[in-house]
């Protein structure tokens, strides 16, 4: 395969789960949207490493996960706008704020654990790739973070438990 | 406890786990009760569809570049390349070539319907022009009447 084919592959298969996770970690889908783009320029003009699908999109996520942080500080920097917009929210949106505050409370690397299991569906062995720590410091940071949206989104948690659950496997 | 619990994350998580740890991580009431909450969690924090949206004109990855650039975290992210082709700048973009399409159809309607109006009207002028006169005096001739004989007008013969 050449490496354009390889990058167009790469798209197809992991844009929805690129964009869901860069979307929980900025907080806005537009600027998720712009991310995902960035992402795959970056994929096409360093080309596809050699290997197994699992160590191809760990290296995605790393990239995405990299530029998120720099979006991330960037926008740190700038003055926050986004208090008015608040007024007058539907009840998704409020779900989806108050989910994206329980996440900003947790601690960075704990929140990327997360989202990378929990909005893309990588395995332990691709999270700790693309995050640069071991398997097991995986295991831990996940059920930290676990524990710690367990508590701040017990509410919801509770309402959700109501409407019944069903399993899963994440995004 | 925590060891039961992350045993259960690692089963939801699809990873391969100790069947007699599992065993032992759900014979608690935590355990089950955990089970259960993570799914329910998982649930709440799922991302809206129409919120994750991807974005539908992908960028080609066909492009030449350097391999230097990628996976760097200290790499200063450069969007406005990816904002051309999508977000709010790609609704103006849209509308734009949509413009572009309606005037060059109207253009060719335009052009294809006059000259079809020529083609018709130089053929109407033809046909016209081939057609005999119409008689400006109607001569009647009635039975019985002999033409040929008379009195001869005068200055005849």
């Amino acid at each position: 395969m050449t490496d354009s084919a390889d990058s167009t592959a790469l798209f197809d298969a992991h844009r929805d789960g690129l964009c869901r996770y860069l979307t929980r970690i900025v907080g806005q889908p537009d600027a998720a949207r712009d991310l995902t783009q960035e992402v795959f320029l970056r994929v096409a003009r360093a080309g596809v490493p050699a290997g197994p699908p699992e160590g191809r999109r760990a290296w995605v996520f790393r990239i995405a996960r990299n530029l998120a942080l720099n979006h991330l500080r960037d926008q740190q920097r700038r003055p926050a706008t986004t208090a008015l917009v608040d007024i007058g929210r539907s009840g998704t949106q409020e779900l989806g704020a108050a989910v994206q505050q329980a996440l900003d409370g947790l601690a960075g690397l704990d929140r990327d654990v997360f989202l990378l299991r929990e909005t893309a569906g990588l395995g332990y062995d691709e999270i700790a790739a693309a995050c640069e720590i071991t398997p097991d410091a995986v295991r831990s940071r996940l059920h930290r973070a676990r524990q710690q949206l367990r508590e701040s989104l017990g509410s919801m948690i509770s309402i959700q438990l109501q409407r019944g659950v069903r399993l899963t496997q994440g995004q | 406890m925590d060891q039961h619990l992350e045993t259960i994350d690692a089963f939801m998580d699809g990873e391969r786990v100790n069947s007699d740890a599992l065993r032992a991580a759900l014979a608690t009431d935590e355990g089950r009760g955990y089970l259960v909450e993570l799914a329910a969690m998982r649930e709440v924090v799922a991302v809206p569809a129409a919120a994750a949206a991807s974005p539908a004109a992908a960028a080609s990855p066909a492009i030449a570049a350097s391999p230097a650039i990628a996976a760097s975290p200290t790499i200063a992210t450069s969007s406005t390349l990816a904002t051309s082709v999508s977000g709010p700048g790609r609704s103006s973009s849209v509308s734009a070539s949509l413009l572009l399409v309606a005037a060059a159809l109207v253009a060719v309607v335009g052009t294809a319907g006059f000259a079809l109006g020529t083609r018709q009207s130089a053929r109407r002028d033809s046909a016209q022009a081939e057609a005999a006169p119409q008689p400006t005096r109607v001569l009647k001739l009635e039975a019985g009447v002999n033409w040929s004989e008379g009195q001869p007008t005068k200055g005849g013969n």
